[in-house]
C-alpha cells in the first residue's frame, strides 16, 4: 500500500480521481483490507468534523458486514437441525416397526401353539383381583377385606410419597387421609 | 463525479464483488446513522434499525437499476425501515402501566430519556478531541484545505481558487492532512 496509493484513495473519495485512477483505487481496495480501513478512517475524520460521526459506527460496521453471512449460516444450521430430526425420527420409526412386527410375530405363534391370549382357559387367562380377598357386596361397593387391603395400599403409597417429596403437604395429607372419612366406609 | 463513484462501486457489487458493499457502507454509514438518530431517541434502536436498512440494502442492490443515484435509494431505504420500526413500535403495548401525567412527575425523566452508553460517549468524545488536535496541530495551508473539504463541502477547483494554488497542490495537501489525523487516530482504533 503504497502512498501515491493512499493518495489516490483520498481523492477518489472525494470523487476528485480520474475515471481511470478512481478504477484502479477500487480494483486495490477490494483486494486489500488496508486500504478498506483507511477509506473508513478518512470517511471517519471527515464525519466527525462535520458532527455527523455517533460512536455506534464501529459496532453497525460490524454488524452489517456479519449479517449476510450470519443469514447464510442460520439458514445452513436451520437446514441441518432438520436433516438431523429426519434422521432421528427415520429411526425411531424403523425401531417402532421392529416392535410391532416381532409383538405380532410372537402373538402368532402363541395362537399357532394353541394358548388363548387374554381368554378363560388359557395359560395367561386374567382373573378378577378381588376373588382372594372375598366377594363384592351385593350392592356394588367392597367388601371388608377389599377395603382393608386398599386402605393400606393407600396409606403405604401416601407414605412413600411423602418420604421422596420435599415439603409439608405431603404429610398433612397422611393426617387428612388417617383423619377423614374414607369413601369406603 | 460522487454517482460516477457509487456506480461504479454498485456495478462491482453486481458482478460478485461482496467488498464494494463494504465501500459504499462505510461511505455512507454516518449520514444514515444521523438520519435515523433524527427520528428515534434510543442509540441501540438507531443501530438495529440501521443494522436493518443496511442488510435490506445489500439484498435488494442486485435489483437497483440506477434510476436514482445511489445514496437517495438508500435514503429512502433507511426511511421506510425506520417509519416501519416506529409503527411497529407503537402498535405494541407499553412495557409499563404508568400514566403520562405521572411520567411527567418523576424525577430524572431527562437522564432516563438520554440512556447514551457512556463507554461509547466516552469514545466519541476521545476521538473528537483527538481529531481537532491534530487539525490544530497541522500547517495553515493543510488545514485550511482539508476543513474546506470536509466541513465547507468544497470541491478541489474551488478550494484552489480560493487558495490561489493549483489543483494538484489542493489534492497533495489535503492527503496530507488526512495522513496526519490517520496517524494521531490510529492508536484509538485498534
Amino acid at each position: 500500500m503504497s502512498n501515491k496509493m493512499i493518495e489516490s484513495l483520498s481523492a477518489a473519495m472525494d470523487n476528485e480521481a480520474g475515471a481511470f485512477e478512481m478504477r484502479r483505487v477500487l480494483d486495490e481496495a477490494v483486494r486489500d483490507p488496508q486500504l478498506r480501513d483507511t477509506w473508513m478512517r478518512y470517511h471517519l475524520i471527515g464525519a466527525v468534523l462535520r458532527g455527523e460521526w455517533q460512536a455506534g459506527g464501529f459496532e453497525l460496521h460490524e454488524r452489517v458486514c456479519n449479517a449476510p453471512h450470519q443469514a447464510r449460516t442460520g439458514v445452513a444450521v436451520r437446514r441441518k437441525r432438520l436433516r438431523d430430526a429426519w434422521k432421528r425420527w427415520r429411526g425411531q420409526a424403523v425401531a417402532a416397526s421392529l416392535a410391532v412386527a416381532a409383538t405380532m410375530a410372537v402373538v402368532l405363534s402363541l395362537n399357532l401353539a394353541g394358548v388363548q391370549v387374554g381368554e378363560p382357559g388359557g395359560q395367561t387367562a386374567a382373573r378378577p383381583v378381588f376373588d382372594e380377598f372375598g366377594s363384592r357386596t351385593p350392592e356394588g361397593g367392597l367388601s371388608q377385606a377389599e377395603f382393608e387391603r386398599l386402605n393400606a395400599y393407600m396409606m403405604r403409597h401416601i407414605q412413600q410419597r411423602a418420604i421422596h417429596q420435599p415439603g409439608v403437604s405431603p404429610l398433612a395429607k397422611i393426617v387428612t387421609y388417617t383423619a377423614a372419612d374414607t369413601p369406603w366406609q | 463525479m460522487a454517482k460516477d463513484n457509487d456506480r461504479e462501486l454498485v456495478r462491482r457489487f453486481k458482478g460478485g464483488d461482496q467488498a464494494a458493499f463494504e465501500l459504499l457502507f462505510t461511505r455512507y454509514q454516518h449520514k444514515v446513522l444521523g438520519l435515523i438518530g433524527r427520528h428515534l431517541n434510543d442509540p441501540d434502536e438507531v443501530q438495529d434499525v440501521a443494522q436493518e436498512a443496511f442488510v435490506r440494502a445489500f439484498r435488494a442492490l442486485p435489483r437497483f437499476r440506477g434510476e436514482s443515484a445511489f445514496y437517495t435509494w438508500l435514503y429512502r431505504i433507511a426511511l421506510n425501515t425506520t417509519r416501519n420500526h416506529v409503527a411497529a413500535r407503537n402498535r405494541r403495548p407499553p412495557p409499563t402501566d404508568i400514566d403520562v401525567a405521572d411520567a411527567r412527575l418523576m424525577d430524572g425523566v431527562d437522564t432516563l430519556r438520554d440512556d447514551e452508553d457512556p463507554l461509547a460517549a466516552l469514545s466519541r468524545d476521545e476521538l473528537s478531541s483527538e481529531i481537532r488536535q491534530a487539525i490544530g496541530a497541522l500547517p495553515d495551508d493543510q488545514r485550511s484545505a482539508v476543513i474546506l473539504r470536509e466541513m465547507d463541502g468544497l470541491s478541489y477547483d474551488q478550494i484552489a481558487e480560493v487558495m490561489h494554488c493549483p489543483v494538484g497542490t489542493v489534492r497533495s495537501r489535503i492527503f496530507r492532512a488526512r495522513e496526519a489525523i490517520d496517524k494521531r487516530i490510529r492508536p484509538l482504533l485498534e
